[in-house]
């Protein structure tokens, strides 16, 4: 087996684009609906944690060691992958009622209430502005934060700093 | 100075009480290693030579950078539990010479298995031969049970068989308290000397000597950290990524304020991540690669926080007086040579090196099992069956003592190495060789990922196919 060499590995992380064309954003019109998980796991990693919490079946890993595909008609969006995920690789993305929700995972300090507003960050730590937190739950310690940001940066903010 | 609060981690701080270093007082909690307690006050360097002043780099009881006197005796402050009213002090250039103490009478100990080392492999094996009806006896040098998975603070990949989805350090506290169901005895602070070729191994317990006669053995000790060769590496405030862990995950202690980390492997970039929730800058992440070298996901994590990766990079120089105060970077070219013109300078007190690991395999070098050096295993390894028993029979190795990867495949080679020892002792039960061949299958699948393809290469030159 070789060793994939692929611009994202000398960068260090995935642009929508290139999650675009392997097929793992869903389209516009299903995040209208309603929240929708978007699994940014692209590599052979023996680890089929998302698929075993997920209660509907909406998320399946070939093997141990596929890519995890997500069904956009059973997801609810209920954002357990995203606390579960041991790569923090699984988020939630949401357009219904003409707003912007992303749903991210957070393990820092102070720990993220609803009402709170945090800084929003992008996929290289750029700083796109800031959200208010609206739902955090927790899983294992992790926290499930579902922030409201602007519509066109759904599939851009994929962190939040305290402010 | 200590970490007050934790995203993830909880720090029982009990007992407190003090210690005399160089005639300064050091508090401490219970639990608490020398070296940690005296890291949180502020000390660095631990040790005056005459080359400069060194400080901990591995935390792990393998370097000598932690070398000090307890009481008048010699240890290792990593490995040195804190109690009230001990005297420590510096110890200069290392000359060993007899302490004149005494030992007491040794005392003999008849196990059918004994484990050497208490970490994922060795906690493994040791579960796998208990459950099988087998006395076995753990010895582990360190005060705490449980190897490198005491300070991983990460999820596990995998799937719920192999601990999947759980932090590391809940991994260790499921295979301790799994161990103690099945009667496994662990022995803590007991480290274990060498071999003597009349059948028993000395064991130092309790300041006495212990020697144990096993039918079966598994050596699983783990491996080291590697040091990389450049000026100003011996500084303090330059350390092991891994005593990095140990210090903020094992003991909540903060090991530095701005850190710049070597390697963007997996523990590079885990130890990142860790830094940040410690809550320590990371300056950068050097790597000497065109890319890097551990899962993407891993490397995300990170970057979406603001962190840089750089790749085409490596350290030429750590600089500071007493301790590290800057580190120096450039770009290499093809032959990872650097290139004049291109340094930058971080103002750090903390440098990691996470350039990968070397197995700990002396024991097994010592007893005369016949070793070989493999570059894709990370260093001298003993030849050994695929049920992970060496030349030497019924020695058997696990973990990365028989080459360098990672958690999961500590766990399995454990389990089949812990199985072998019970099919030696109790024949071959139909019950175990399925569990073995489990393991085995489990092993395989593990062993797939793109990572794996050097370590399988590597095997295919150490495992000697043995009819059974």
């Amino acid at each position: 087996m070789r060793r994939w060499s692929c611009v994202w590995r000398s960068r260090g992380y995935l642009e929508v684009e290139e999650l675009r064309s392997m097929g793992l954003v869903p389209p516009p019109e299903r995040m209208e609906r309603g929240p929708v998980a978007v699994a940014e796991c692209v590599e052979e990693i023996p680890c089929d944690i998302c698929a075993a919490v997920c209660r509907l079946g909406a998320v399946s890993v070939e093997g141990l060691r596929g890519r995890p595909r997500i069904d956009w008609d059973r997801c609810t969006g209920c954002g357990v992958c995203v606390g579960a995920c041991p790569g923090q690789a699984m988020f939630v993305v949401s357009l219904a009622g003409g707003e912007g929700r992303v749903t991210l995972p957070y393990e820092f300090l102070p720990r993220l209430a609803p009402g709170m507003r945090v800084k929003l960050l992008g996929r290289r730590g750029e700083e796109l502005g800031v959200g208010e937190v609206e739902r955090v739950f927790e899983v294992n310690k992790t926290q499930v934060v579902t922030v409201k940001v602007p519509r066109e940066l759904v599939m851009e903010v994929r962190a939040v700093w305290p402010l | 100075m200590r970490i007050a609060e934790h995203p993830v981690l909880e720090f029982r701080r009990e007992s407190l009480h003090t210690f005399v270093f160089e005639g300064v007082e050091v508090e401490a909690f219970e639990g608490e290693s020398l070296a940690a307690a005296l890291w949180a006050r502020g000390v660095r360097g631990l040790r005056r030579t005459s080359w400069g002043v060194l400080g901990p780099f591995c935390m792990i009881g393998y370097c000598s950078g932690c070398l000090v006197e307890v009481d008048g005796r010699r240890a290792r402050a990593c490995l040195e539990p804190s109690r009230p009213g001990l005297r420590v002090g510096m110890l200069g250039d290392y000359v060993p010479r007899p302490t004149g103490e005494q030992p007491g009478k040794a005392e003999e100990l008849e196990v059918d298995v004994m484990v050497v080392g208490s970490g994922p492999a060795g906690l493994s094996a040791a579960i796998a031969s208990g459950e099988s009806g087998l006395e076995v006896h753990v010895f582990e040098r360190h005060f705490r049970p449980g190897g490198q998975l005491l300070k991983q603070t990460h999820k596990f990949f995998g799937s719920g068989e192999l601990f999947g989805g759980l932090r590391g350090f809940q991994i260790a506290e499921r295979l301790v308290s799994r161990a103690k169901e099945v009667g496994v005895r662990i022995h803590t602070r007991a480290p274990v000397l060498g071999y003597f070729k009349e059948g028993f191994f000395a064991v130092s317990e309790g300041g006495r000597l212990l020697l144990v006669k096993p039918r079966a053995v598994v050596v699983s000790t783990g491996a080291v950290e590697r040091l990389l060769p450049f000026p100003g590496n011996h500084l303090p405030g330059v350390m092991g990524a891994g005593a990095a862990q140990t210090l903020m995950n094992e003991y909540g202690v903060k090991p530095g304020e701005r850190a710049v980390v070597v390697g963007a492997g997996n523990v590079g970039l885990i130890v990142s991540y860790q830094l940040l929730q410690a809550g320590v800058r990371v300056l950068a992440v050097v790597e000497v690669m065109p890319e890097i070298g551990g899962w993407l996901v891993h490397a995300a994590k990170i970057r979406r926080l603001g962190v840089p990766i750089l790749t085409r990079h490596t350290v030429v120089r750590a600089e500071g007086s007493e301790q590290l105060e800057r580190v120096a970077v450039a770009v290499v070219d093809e032959r990872m040579e650097p290139l004049p013109g291109t340094e930058k300078v971080f103002d750090a007190d903390l440098l990691l090196l996470a350039v990968g690991l070397t197995p700990e395999s002396r024991l097994l070098a010592q007893m005369g099992a016949r070793m070989v050096w493999s570059p894709e295993l990370g260093g001298y390894v003993p030849y050994r069956s695929e049920y992970m028993e060496t030349s030497v029979p019924g020695v058997y190795v696990a973990g990365d003592a028989s080459g360098i990867e990672e958690a999961t495949t500590a766990m399995l080679t454990g389990r089949v190495a812990g199985y072998s020892a019970a099919v030696r002792l109790l024949g071959p039960r139909r019950d175990l060789l399925e569990k073995r061949e489990e393991a085995l299958r489990l092993l395989r699948e593990a062993r797939k990922t793109p990572f794996s393809a050097r370590v399988v290469r590597g095997l295919e030159k150490v495992v000697v196919r043995v009819a059974q």
